[in-house]
C-alpha cells in the first residue's frame, strides 16, 4: 500500500481548474519532488492533502485511510506535517515556543491542571521543553530559541518551520519550496538537513522546488505537473531530457510565431 | 545553598508583594490617609482588572476580537446580585457561591453563543459580540416583567454589600495568579498561535475551534465574576453600567496594556481608573462632556507613542512562574 495515494483528484476556484483528474501515488520511504512551471497546481495539491482546501471530487488515501472531510489538525495528527511556501511562523513569540506549540499537544495535563500549575503539568512542560530544544539543535537553531521568530533571517526562519512540522513525529513531510530565496551555500546545508532528518525520522517526503539543483541531489524519482495534471514522472535525469517537461518551461518551438 | 535559596525568593515573590500591597493599603485605610472615595476607587480598579483580564485572554492572547464584554461582565453582576438579594443577605459562604454562579452564567452564555462563531475564521466574533451586548441591554432593561426582583430599567438595588477590599483585593490576587499559569502553559501557548496565524495552528494540529472556545468561555465568566464582586461593591445595579461604552473601556484597558501581556492589563486596568477619577475631580462636572474627548487622547497619544500598548506584549518578570523567569535569563545571555 503506498504512503499517500491521490486518485482522480479535481479542485476548481470558481471557473479555474487549479487541480484536474490527478494521480498520484507516493512509497513509503521515497523521497520524492513536484515540478512544475508557476500556477501548475503544486501548492494547491499540499493543500488539498493537508486539508486546507477542500477537494472538488476524488480521492486522497494516507496509509490507506481516506482524508475526506478531516479537519487539517486531524490531518496533522494522522502524521502529514508540512511547511509554508509563504513562510508561516508564529511571528510575535518565541523560537522555542514555535515548536513547543506543537509538542504541547502530546502533554495530557487539562485546563485545571494548568490554572494551578500542578506538579505533573510543570513535569510535562519541561519535558516539552527539553524535546523542543533538541529539535532546534538539529536544524541548527538552539542558540537563538529565546528570540522572537520574526527577527529570524530568511533562511533560518525555513529551518524553523522544519523544526515545527517535525515537532508533529510526521510519517510524510510535505515541503514546499523549502530552498526558495537561499543562497548557494544554505541550500547545500539544507539538502544535508532534508536527508539527515529522512533518515532520522523514518520519514517519506514530498518536495515542491524551483531551483532544480536541489531536486537533481535529493530526489529519487520526480513528478511533473502543468495545468493541474501530472505530465510526467521517472527518475531525475529522465525528467532533464523529456520533451513535455522542456515545453512546459519553455514552450513549444515555434508556437509563439 | 545560593541556588536554593534562590528558588525560594523567586518562589515567595508572589506571595509576598501581594501580601505587601494588602498589608499597605490597610494601613493606609486605618490611618485615614486613603479615605472612604479612594477605597472605592481601587476596589473599582481591581474589579476593572478582574474583567480585563478575561478579555485579554480573549483577544490580547487568542486574538478574537470581542465587542460586547461588558455584557457578560452584566451577566454575573445580575445573577450574582440577584443571588445575594434573594438568599443571600450578607452570608460570605452564599456570597462565594453567587460569585460562582455569575461566573458560571457568563461562561455558559460565552460557550452556547460563541460555540456557532467561533467556527468560523476572521472577525465574525467582534460583530456577534455587538449584538449580544445590545440584547443582553435590552433584556436587562426589561427583566423585571419576568423577575420583579431586578428593577428592569430602573435599576437593582437590596444586595448586601459584602465584597470589602479583602475579597476584592483577595479575588484579584487569585485571578493573577490562575491567569500567569493558564498563559504559560499549553493553553497559552496555542492562544498564541491561533492569534498569529490561524491557518497555520490548525495545519499544525491545533484544534482552533476548541482553543478559541475555551479562551472566550474563561474570559466571558472572569468578566462574570468581576461582574458578581461588582453587585456586592455597589448595591445599585443598572442596565447602563454594562452598554457598549461599557465594552470599550475593556478594550481600551487590553489594547493600552499592549495585547499578550496580562502584567500589562493589570497595570493599564488601575492606571485607568485612577486617570479617569483624577480628570474627574479637576474636571467637575465639565468631566461628563469632556470623557469622549479624553478617552480619545489618551488612545492616540499612547498609539503614537507606544504602538504596541504600554508593555507591548512583554511581562513584568516579577509575576512570571520561576521557570519562566530563569529562561527568559538564560536566553538573554
Amino acid at each position: 500500500m503506498p504512503e499517500l495515494e491521490i486518485a482522480g483528484l479535481d479542485k476548481s476556484f470558481g471557473g479555474l481548474k487549479a487541480v484536474s483528474g490527478l494521480n498520484l501515488a507516493v512509497e513509503e520511504g521515497e523521497l520524492v519532488g513536484l515540478i512544475g512551471p508557476n500556477g501548475a497546481g503544486k501548492t494547491t495539491v499540499f493543500n488539498l492533502v493537508t486539508g486546507l482546501v477542500p477537494a472538488t471530487s476524488g480521492e486522497i488515501r494516507f496509509r490507506g485511510r481516506s482524508l475526506r472531510g478531516l479537519a487539517p489538525h486531524r490531518i496533522f495528527r494522522l502524521g502529514i506535517a508540512r511547511t509554508f511556501q509563504n513562510i508561516r511562523l508564529f511571528r510575535e513569540t518565541t523560537v522555542l515556543d514555535n515548536v513547543l506549540v506543537v509538542l504541547d499537544a502530546r502533554s495530557s495535563y487539562g485546563l485545571a491542571a494548568a490554572a494551578l500549575r500542578t506538579r505533573r503539568a510543570v513535569a510535562e512542560q519541561e519535558r516539552a521543553r527539553r524535546e523542543a530544544r533538541e529539535l532546534l539543535d538539529m536544524v541548527g537553531l538552539g542558540s537563538r530559541a529565546g528570540e522572537l521568530a520574526r527577527s529570524l533571517p530568511y533562511g533560518a526562519q525555513r529551518r524553523l518551520e522544519m523544526a515545527r512540522a517535525l515537532a508533529g513525529y510526521p510519517h510524510l513531510l510535505l515541503l514546499d519550496e523549502p530552498a526558495a530565496g537561499m543562497n548557494p551555500s544554505e541550500v547545500r546545508d539544507l539538502c544535508g538537513l532534508i536527508r539527515d532528518v529522512k533518515r532520522r525520522f523514518g520519514l517519506t517526503v514530498l518536495l515542491i522546488e524551483h531551483q532544480m539543483g536541489v531536486v537533481m541531489n535529493l530526489c529519487s524519482r520526480v513528478v511533473v505537473m502543468d495545468f493541474g495534471q501530472v505530465i510526467a514522472e521517472g527518475s531525475p535525469s529522465d525528467i532533464q531530457r523529456h520533451s513535455r517537461v522542456l515545453e512546459a518551461y519553455l514552450g513549444k518551438r515555434g508556437s509563439r510565431s | 545553598m545560593g541556588a536554593g535559596w534562590r528558588v525560594l525568593t523567586r518562589r515567595a515573590l508572589f506571595p509576598l508583594a501581594a501580601t505587601a500591597l494588602y498589608l499597605a493599603v490597610r494601613v493606609l485605610a486605618a490611618t485615614g490617609l486613603l479615605n472612604a472615595y479612594w477605597r472605592l476607587v481601587l476596589d473599582q480598579a481591581l474589579i476593572l482588572a478582574i474583567a480585563a483580564l478575561g478579555l485579554s485572554l480573549i483577544y490580547g492572547f487568542c486574538g478574537q476580537f470581542s465587542l460586547g464584554h461588558a455584557a457578560f461582565y452584566g451577566l454575573g453582576a445580575y445573577t450574582a446580585g440577584l443571588i445575594g438579594k434573594t438568599w443571600g443577605h450578607g452570608d460570605p459562604l452564599w456570597f462565594v457561591l453567587s460569585l460562582l454562579a455569575g461566573a458560571a452564567v457568563a461562561g455558559l452564555a460565552a460557550v452556547i453563543f460563541g460555540l456557532p462563531v467561533l467556527r468560523l475564521r476572521s472577525d465574525y466574533l467582534g460583530i456577534a459580540t455587538l449584538g449580544f451586548g445590545i440584547i443582553v441591554k435590552v433584556l436587562m432593561d426589561n427583566s423585571n416583567k419576568l423577575i420583579p426582583a431586578t428593577g428592569g430599567a430602573t435599576g437593582m438595588t437590596g444586595t448586601p454589600a459584602v465584597a470589602d477590599f479583602t475579597w476584592v483585593f483577595g479575588t484579584t490576587v487569585l485571578v493573577i495568579y490562575l491567569v500567569r499559569n493558564l498563559v504559560h502553559s499549553r493553553y497559552g501557548r496555542a492562544w498564541v498561535a491561533v492569534r498569529e496565524d490561524e491557518v497555520a495552528a490548525d495545519a499544525m494540529g491545533i484544534d482552533t475551534t476548541r482553543y478559541k472556545t475555551v479562551a472566550f468561555a474563561l474570559g466571558c465568566a472572569l468578566a462574570g465574576l468581576a461582574g458578581g464582586l461588582y453587585a456586592h461593591r455597589y448595591p445599585f445595579v443598572h442596565p447602563s453600567s454594562f452598554d457598549f461604552l461599557k465594552s470599550v473601556d475593556f478594550l481600551i484597558v487590553v489594547v493600552l496594556g499592549g495585547l499578550g501581556s496580562f502584567t500589562g492589563t493589570v497595570v493599564t486596568a488601575v492606571a485607568w481608573v485612577f486617570l479617569l477619577e483624577v480628570l474627574r475631580s479637576v474636571l467637575g462636572q465639565a468631566f461628563l462632556d469632556w470623557r469622549g474627548v479624553a478617552y480619545a487622547l489618551i488612545l492616540t497619544t499612547v498609539i503614537i507613542l507606544r504602538p504596541k500598548g504600554l508593555l507591548g506584549g512583554k511581562e513584568w518578570a516579577a509575576l512570571l512562574p520561576g521557570e519562566e523567569r530563569g529562561r527568559r535569563r538564560d536566553l538573554s545571555a
